[in-house]
C-alpha cells in the first residue's frame, strides 16, 4: 500500500549541509505567520469537587438565586 | 459574549419526534421479544436479551429518526444573509499536517488559493500550514514543496508554513499554538484537514454568514467524500453523497444553537474560539486522561457553554474531504475515534455544559458501545439453553392432557423484520426521495441509484459483522487502558493483499469459527440465525482484500465522479503536473525570489 508519493533520495540528500541550513532559514523566514499574540485560557473540563448531588445539575437544577 | 437563547419550536418538535420514534420502536421490540422468550417459561436470560434488544433498537431507531426528519425538511440558506454582500473580515485558513504527503496536501492549497483568486476577496484570506510532522524526510519535502507552492501561487506573506518542534496537544494543540502566536491578526479561521478541499466561493460565503450573525462562534459545513477508487471507499463515498445530506438535515433540525464540530471544513470566530476553547489535559494517563483526543465535540460544547451559536449549515456546497479506502484503514481511524468518544465520559459532567451537548457526548459513547449490545445478545442467545427451565407438559395437577407451549416463532420473525426495517428503510426511502426529487440525476439516474442502493445494503450487511468486531476490540482495548496513540492517516490507494488482510483480521476468523462451533454444539437451532454474522467473520480476510481493490464498475457512482467541482479539477491538474515535473529546486535562491 503506498502511503506517500515516492520519495526521491536525491530530493532530500541533494542539498549540501550549508544549502540545507540556508533552506531551513529561508523557509522559517518566509513561512512565519504574522506575530499577533492572543491569549487562550484553559477551560475547566473536570468537575473540581464531584458529588452525587452535582448530578442534579445535569438535569438543569441550579442553586436558588438571592432575591432582590 | 452572547447570552443563552431559547430553543425554537422546530427544534423541540424534531427532538420530541426522534425520541418518540425511538422509544416506541424500542418498547415494541422489548415486549415482542419478552413474549417470544416467555413462551417456554420466562427465565433470566430472556430478560437480559430483552433489555439488550431494547437498547439496540433504541439506538437503531434514533438513527432512523434523523433520516425521517431529514426527509421531511429541506435545507435553506439563513434568512439574515444578503446574497453577494461584501465581506471585510480577515480569515486564516489552517491546514494542520502530520506526516502527510506534501505534494498532495499542498496541491489542494494551490487549488483553493486559485479558487479564492477568482473571487474579489482573495486578499482577505491567508493560508497557514501547521506542521506537526515527526518524520524528518517528510519534513524536508514539506520545506521544498512549500517553496514551490509559494513560487507558483506568488504566495509570499499570504501562505505560511511553520513546524512545531514538540507536538504538544496533537491537532488541537497545533491549532491552539497558531492562535496564541497569530490569532489576533484574524477575525475568522477556517479549519481544514490535510485532505480537505473547499471552493473559494464557499469560503467567502462562510465569512459572509459569520459577519451577518455576530453571535455565531462556529459554522460547520457538510463535507462530501471524494476521490475514492477502491470498492470499499466508493461504497462509503456513494453512501455519504446520497444519505449524509438527509441524515445531516435531520441533525441540523434537532441541534438548535448547539450544533456539531467535526474538526475540519468549518469556520470559527477567532475571538469566540480563543476565549472558550483552550483545552486542558485531563488528569491521569491516556486513554481516559491526557490530551483531549476528539477535541472537536468538546470545542463545540465549550462554545455553546459560553453562549455562542454553533451551527451546521447543510445547504452549503463546495466542501470536500477524502475517506479511508479499505476496512483496515477505516478500523484504524475508528480506533482513534473510539478512544476519543469514550474519553468524553470524563467530560460529560463538565460544569455549565448545555444538556444537548451532554447528550451528544452520551450519543458518541453509545455509538461505540451499541455494537457490544448486539454481541451480548448473540452470546446470551448461545448461552440461553443452559438457563431455560425444563419443559413442563403437565402444568395442571391431575389434568390428563399435555399442554404444549404456544409457537411464538412469528414474533421472533416479526422482530427480525422490524429491526432490519429500521436498518434498511431509511436508505430505501432516501433512494426513493432522490429519484422523485430529481437528485438521482447527479448520480447517473434513478436506475443506477436504486441498484447502487441495493448493492450498498448488501455491502454494509456483509461488512457490518467485521466492523462490529473491530469496534468491540477497540472498546475493550480502551477500557483495558490501552492508548492507541496518534497514528498517521493512510491516504494511498489502499489496496491490500490477502496476506495483509489476513494479518489484520485472522483473530476475527478465529472468533467466527469458535462462535459458530459453540452455537452448533450448544444451541443448534440458532445456527441459521447466526450464519449472516458468522460467515462474513470467517471470510473477513477475503472480504477485506476484495473490497480494497480498485473498482472498475459504474456501481456507486456519485456526483463528483460525473462532474467534478472546478476546485477538484484544478487540484487534479496541479497534482498531475507536480508529480510529473522535476522535483522542486533545492537551491534556495532559485526557489523563491526573496528580498
Amino acid at each position: 500500500m503506498s502511503n506517500h508519493t515516492a520519495l526521491s533520495r536525491a530530493e532530500v540528500d541533494a542539498p549540501s549541509q550549508d544549502a540545507a541550513l540556508d533552506l531551513d532559514a529561508l523557509v522559517e523566514s518566509l513561512g512565519a505567520p504574522p506575530l499577533a499574540p492572543c491569549a487562550m485560557p484553559k477551560q475547566q473540563l473536570e468537575a473540581s469537587r464531584p458529588s452525587w448531588l452535582s448530578a442534579l445539575r445535569l438535569f438543569g437544577a441550579r442553586a436558588p438565586r438571592a432575591r432582590l | 459574549m452572547p447570552g443563552a437563547r431559547p430553543l425554537g419550536l422546530a427544534v423541540l418538535v424534531s427532538r420530541g419526534a426522534a425520541f418518540a420514534i425511538s422509544l416506541l420502536a424500542a418498547a415494541g421490540a422489548f415486549f415482542l421479544f419478552l413474549q417470544f422468550g416467555a413462551a417456554d417459561g420466562l427465565d433470566s436470560m430472556d430478560v437480559v436479551r430483552s433489555v439488550l434488544i431494547l437498547a439496540s433498537t433504541f439506538w437503531l431507531a434514533w438513527g432512523a429518526g434523523h433520516a425521517i426528519i431529514g426527509l421531511f425538511t429541506k435545507p435553506h440558506p439563513p434568512a439574515n444573509v444578503v446574497p453577494g454582500a461584501p465581506i471585510s473580515g480577515r480569515t486564516a485558513i489552517l491546514v494542520p499536517v502530520y506526516n502527510e504527503d506534501p505534494v498532495a496536501t499542498f496541491s489542494r492549497i494551490a487549488a483553493m488559493d486559485a479558487s479564492l483568486a477568482a473571487t474579489p476577496y482573495a486578499h482577505l484570506f491567508h493560508f497557514a500550514i501547521l506542521s506537526d510532522t515527526r518524520d524528518e524526510a517528510i519534513a524536508a519535502r514539506e520545506r521544498l514543496w512549500f517553496l514551490r507552492l509559494l513560487r507558483e501561487r506568488n504566495g509570499e506573506n499570504r501562505i505560511f508554513y511553520r513546524r512545531r518542534s514538540v507536538n504538544k496537544g496533537r491537532k488541537a494543540g497545533n491549532i491552539e499554538d497558531f492562535f496564541q502566536r497569530s490569532g489576533a491578526a484574524y477575525e475568522f479561521s477556517i479549519i481544514l484537514d490535510a485532505d480537505s478541499l473547499m471552493d473559494g466561493e464557499t469560503m467567502v460565503e462562510m465569512v459572509r454568514r459569520m459577519e451577518a450573525q455576530p453571535d455565531i462562534g462556529l459554522l460547520q459545513t457538510l463535507p462530501v467524500v471524494t476521490r475514492a477508487r477502491a470498492r470499499f471507499g466508493r461504497a462509503m463515498q456513494f453512501s455519504g453523497a446520497l444519505h449524509s445530506p438527509v441524515f445531516a438535515r435531520g441533525l441540523a433540525m434537532m441541534q438548535g444553537n448547539t450544533g456539531p464540530f467535526w474538526g475540519h471544513n468549518a469556520i470559527v470566530r477567532v475571538r469566540a474560539f480563543v476565549e472558550s476553547c483552550g483545552l486542558p489535559e485531563l488528569s491521569g494517563p491516556p486513554p481516559f486522561g491526557g490530551p483531549v483526543m476528539s477535541h472537536d465535540y468538546v470545542e463545540a460544547a465549550l462554545l455553546a457553554r459560553a453562549g455562542w451559536t454553533v451551527r451546521l449549515d447543510d445547504d452549503l456546497r463546495g466542501s470536500y474531504e477524502e475517506g479511508p479506502e479499505n476496512l483496515i484503514d477505516h478500523a484504524k481511524r475508528d480506533r482513534r475515534w473510539c478512544q476519543g468518544n469514550l474519553q468524553h465520559s470524563r467530560i460529560v459532567g463538565a460544569p455549565g455544559l448545555l444538556p444537548w451537548n451532554r447528550f451528544v457526548f452520551v450519543q458518541g459513547i453509545l455509538s461505540y458501545v451499541a455494537p457490544l449490545f448486539w454481541l451480548g445478545f448473540i452470546l446470551a442467545s448461545i448461552a440461553a439453553p443452559f438457563f431455560a427451565p425444563p419443559l413442563d407438559y403437565f402444568p395442571v395437577p391431575y389434568w390428563p392432557f399435555p399442554v404444549f407451549p404456544s409457537d411464538e416463532t412469528w414474533k421472533a420473525i416479526g422482530l427480525a423484520v422490524g429491526i432490519f426495517g429500521l436498518l434498511l428503510l431509511p436508505k430505501l426511502l432516501i433512494a426513493i426521495e432522490a429519484i422523485t426529487t430529481g437528485r438521482a440525476k447527479d448520480f447517473g439516474g434513478g436506475a443506477r441509484v436504486l441498484v447502487s442502493t441495493l448493492a450498498e445494503l448488501v455491502f454494509s450487511s456483509i461488512t457490518a459483522p467485521i466492523l462490529m468486531m473491530f469496534q468491540t476490540r477497540s472498546v475493550i482495548q480502551v477500557l483495558a487502558g490501552s492508548d492507541g496513540g496518534w497514528p498517521t492517516n493512510n491516504r494511498g490507494d489502499g489496496g491490500l493483499s490477502l496476506t495483509e488482510a489476513w494479518t489484520g483480521s485472522h483473530w476475527i476468523v478465529t472468533w467466527g469459527l469458535l462462535g459458530l462451533g459453540a452455537t452448533y454444539v450448544f444451541a443448534p437451532g440458532l445456527v441459521p440465525w447466526l450464519l449472516p454474522v458468522a460467515i462474513p467473520m470467517i471470510l473477513s480476510p477475503f472480504i477485506i482484500s476484495f473490497t480494497s481493490r480498485p473498482s472498475r464498475s459504474a456501481l456507486f457512482t456519485s456526483p463528483m465522479d460525473l462532474e467534478p467541482a472546478p476546485v477538484m479539477a484544478a487540484q487534479t491538474a496541479i497534482l498531475t503536473e507536480w508529480q510529473s515535473s522535476e522535483q522542486p529546486q533545492t537551491e534556495p535562491n532559485l526557489a523563491v525570489q526573496h528580498v
